[in-house]
């Protein structure tokens, strides 16, 4: 679950760029938030992820959640294998990895024979594949997406889509979206959260 | 693969013509100077020995001070704050310049020499560094900070691999400077060095051995720069190799 009452948002103390700010997402929601270019949706996931910390107001997590990210762009290390994209944030944490759970993930998101590749030459699906492996390999509680699928055509954004809705439901994990694309927030979200300026 | 070498052959092609329609002593043939090598090959690859060994050295120093030194300016805002000026003052300015007092200093021996390639090489290394962690996309961050990645994971998974491939660049352009002010300090203090043997031939108006002296001093800047291109496939294999 994510709760969220904030009042403030700010990059530079008395000029806010967003105000009143309030929403509950229940646990194993998919929630989709909208609104104008600019308007500050990457900022309120970079708040709950805990990299944007100019802000007036009120968090509510449960304790010890797993957060994982994806963003639009370069969400892969490119000096990292496939495999070790996907198995290194649960490495660092844990120093050790279950390389059989490795290998059944990589199976199921359709990149056996890839895990030697470098994301550089791998194909847009393949790409964002892949950063799904990563974020499900840590075993998140909570995922937060940064417009994932943006830079896919509609097909492999489909396909993307679908591999994501079911991995999602296995695993009950809470997550909150950006999108600027309705019918994206429509075919996944289960609750689409709008942000206006005042 | 032959390809890349018509370059080559096509100023060796140049120099033998020009050579014989001059036909001029101080301007021997590309065949002439060839012969001459053949003659004192084994005295002149000694000579390149020392040469490589100094530039080695200096290049090597300067990596394994620069990278890290680079590294922490790069990364840490202080530290950037405070150095950054005053690395990109020092950096323009002449090393040679600083010769005598490096010779007052370290002495006109092997040190002074590899010294003067390092502090050269040092400049480029360490900006490049800097530069190379600033320019590194936010987003590769954002995953790790969100897990509460340490330092130590953040510099061993993202600085060090984006940093590394800059690192090769920093010494293929650092090269050609080093290999030019190695020719300059080898011409005294020392009996050894490809920079000794041209100035040592030309005294004695040997030009076909001075011009043999100069190609190998030229084959030895191909040399170091085709291995580090070579180290830069193994280190770095995400990124296509440059001269691939």
């Amino acid at each position: 679950m994510i709760e969220l009452d904030i009042q403030t948002i700010y990059y530079e103390p008395g000029q806010p760029i967003l105000e009143d700010i309030s929403f509950i997402i229940n646990k194993g929601e998919i929630a989709a938030l909208t609104g104008a270019s600019g308007i500050g949706k990457s900022t309120i996931l970079k708040i709950i992820a805990g990299i944007h910390t100019r802000y007036k107001g009120r968090i509510t997590i449960p304790k010890n959640s797993r957060i994982a990210f994806i963003s639009q762009n370069n969400c892969l290390l490119p000096w990292k294998t496939v495999y070790d994209n996907i198995v290194l944030l649960r490495k660092i944490e844990k120093g050790r990895v279950d390389k059989k759970r490795a290998r059944e993930l990589i199976e199921s998101l359709g990149l056996s024979g890839y895990e030697k590749q470098y994301p550089l030459f791998l194909s847009g699906g393949q790409y964002q594949r892949a950063a799904l492996g990563q974020v499900f390999f840590y075993e998140p509680d909570i995922i937060l997406m940064d417009e994932p699928f943006s830079a896919l055509d509609v097909k492999t954004k489909r396909e993307v889509q679908d591999i994501f809705m079911e991995l999602q439901k296995q695993h009950t994990i809470t997550t909150l979206f950006v999108t600027h694309n309705v019918e994206e927030a429509e075919y996944m979200g289960s609750r689409i959260l709008n942000l206006e300026s005042k | 693969m032959m390809k890349k070498w018509f370059g080559t052959l096509f100023l060796i092609v140049l120099w033998q013509i020009l050579a014989a329609i001059t036909d001029n002593n101080i301007f021997p043939t590309f065949l002439e100077v060839i012969k001459a090598m053949g003659k004192n090959f084994n005295l002149i690859m000694i000579h390149g020995f020392y040469s490589s060994l100094r530039l080695m050295a200096g290049v090597l120093f300067a990596v394994i001070i620069g990278m890290p030194v680079g590294i922490l300016i790069g990364y840490h805002k202080q530290l950037s704050d405070f150095f950054s000026p005053v690395i990109y003052l020092l950096a323009p300015i002449p090393k040679i310049a600083l010769l005598p007092l490096i010779m007052l200093l370290f002495g006109i021996g092997d040190l002074s020499k590899i010294f003067i390639i390092f502090i050269i090489m040092l400049f480029q290394v360490i900006v490049a560094a800097h530069d190379a962690v600033k320019n590194i996309p936010r987003e590769y961050f954002i995953p790790l900070r969100t897990i509460r990645a340490g330092h130590k994971a953040i510099i061993f998974h993202i600085i060090i691999p984006a940093v590394l491939p800059e690192m090769f660049t920093a010494v293929r352009i650092g090269l050609a400077t080093g290999i030019s002010v190695l020719f300059f300090a080898e011409t005294f203090g020392t009996r050894w060095g490809l920079g000794f043997y041209i100035m040592d031939m030309w005294m004695r108006l040997d030009y076909k051995q001075m011009y043999a002296g100069i190609l190998i001093l030229g084959v030895l800047g191909l040399v170091s720069v085709t291995l580090v291109n070579r180290l830069q496939g193994y280190v770095c294999p995400w990124i296509p190799r440059p001269d691939k």
